[in-house]
């Protein structure tokens, strides 16, 4: 075998590996407000930020609600977010968070 | 030889390029909106923005003419005047109708004047006087309700509250959306009702929630895709007096139902029929649930308050704990 065909089985290895690799991304959320993509951010970059009257803070791979001017609050029980696929949303206020990325564990979630 | 083994070797590589490129899809477009009361998520594999906005005008057209919490919705406009020709009134009202004779009643959308008085999931719930409940319960009745060419009519005093089968009836329609649409598959979920449209290699894994942790995942289970629908005790209660109360009333007593369910799941060929089934099936418990759903030819996942499940039909529910 010649030493250029060890190259190319090697590229051609290595373009496969990409894309499994790529495929297993961070987990990253989408922060939809009013029906409109208001953010898109990873879950690994902690941060904190308020809109539509909701705050909410992103910590160690996890996204969650901490405040939020509506009644029930259940925005905030519904507590930290982590895996992909998951969802949580304030409907007085019409934010809305979405997981996604990774390796997604389902195609859907009901109950 | 050399050569033999170099070409063995590149078109063992090359399938597996094929093979690894086959499996991985590209990432499904995906949208997420409030709507219905609930959060609704439409992931579409081969489809754009354009398709997600035009399956999001049909949630809100189906909300603004069947929702009870908007006073000049087509719903509230048959419940004042006892009569009206929507379509989309007209067509949940049938599979209603259809799904409360074959339950006897256990599952009946007639309880408007009831889930008013309760008023669960709003701000001012609140446990009804008795004398309040049994009033409203003279108003229960589905065969009081007439669906004759295209035309609802209530009976006297009577309300209907559409609320246990609108999230089906949105999967309903998008998967009508769908069928005259190029999108081969596709993914809607309206709150705990979903359509999986389409064929995925593997089929599609479908998790239940958890009802008795916070974000968890009690199970899945995988199939060919179609609808599913949950209705549960933990979704949405208040408490008073120190006792829980939940969304899921029993047509009969007018309370909330009480048994050994915290959750049934349906799996159906419907939208709006696996919504009202699950609610059936909470009414009626396991034994009658079950043949109930059989009559639909459909299955379903019961889990009881002490954490067990019973599944009907050809489900291959696993419960996992470390999702």
């Amino acid at each position: 075998m010649k030493r250029g065909d060890i190259i190319l089985i090697a590229v051609l290895l290595l373009l496969i590996a990409a894309c499994f690799i790529t495929k297993k991304d961070a987990s990253s959320a989408t922060i939809y407000v009013d029906g409109e993509i208001y953010k898109k951010l990873s879950t690994d970059e902690p941060c904190e930020f308020s809109v539509n009257n909701v705050s909410i803070k992103v910590e160690n791979g996890s996204i969650m609600f901490t405040d939020s001017d509506c009644r029930d609050k259940k925005c905030v029980k519904s507590g930290k977010l982590s895996k992909s696929g998951e969802t949580a949303a304030c409907l007085p206020n019409r934010v809305v968070i979405v997981l996604s990325g990774g390796t997604q564990d389902y195609d859907g979630i009901t109950g | 030889m050399r050569n033999k083994i170099f070409y063995c070797l590149l078109a063992a590589v090359l399938i597996c390029a094929v093979l690894a490129v086959s499996l991985f899809e590209r990432d499904p477009f995906s949208m997420s909106e409030t709507a219905m009361g609930t959060v609704v998520t439409v992931k579409l594999y081969d489809g754009t923005q354009t398709e997600a906005t035009a399956l999001f005008d049909i949630f809100e057209a189906i909300e603004a003419a069947s929702s009870v919490n908007r006073s000049a919705s087509d719903a509230m406009i048959l419940n004042d005047t006892g009569s009206t020709n929507n379509k989309f009134i007209y067509e949940q009202t049938s599979i209603c109708i259809d799904v409360a004779k074959k339950s006897n009643g256990a599952f009946d959308f007639t309880v408007g004047n009831l889930t008013k008085l309760w008023n669960i999931g709003f701000d001012d719930a609140r446990v009804p006087a008795a004398e309040e409940i049994a009033e409203a319960l003279k108003t229960v009745g589905y065969e009081n309700v007439s669906v004759n060419g295209g035309t609802v009519r209530l009976g006297t005093g009577q309300a209907i509250d559409l609320g246990a089968v609108g999230k089906g009836y949105a999967c309903d329609k998008a998967n009508e959306f769908l069928q005259n649409s190029k999108i081969k598959k596709a993914v809607i979920s309206v709150g705990g009702s979903l359509l999986f449209y389409g064929k995925k290699h593997g089929g599609w894994k479908v998790a239940v929630r958890d009802p008795f942790a916070e974000n968890g995942i009690y199970g899945t289970f995988t199939f060919d895709g179609g609808f599913v629908s949950t209705s549960g005790s933990y979704e949405r209660c208040f408490e008073a007096n120190g006792k829980k109360y939940h969304h899921i009333l029993d047509p009969t007593t007018g309370y909330p139902t009480e048994n050994n369910l915290v959750s049934v799941s349906v799996i159906s060929g419907g939208g709006a029929i696996s919504d009202a089934l699950s609610t059936a099936c909470f009414v009626l418990g396991i034994e009658k649930g079950e043949k109930l759903l059989d009559e639909y030819g459909a299955s379903g996942i019961f889990i009881k308050t002490n954490g067990e499940v019973f599944v009907c039909g050809n489900i291959d529910f696993v419960r996992e704990q470390n999702i």
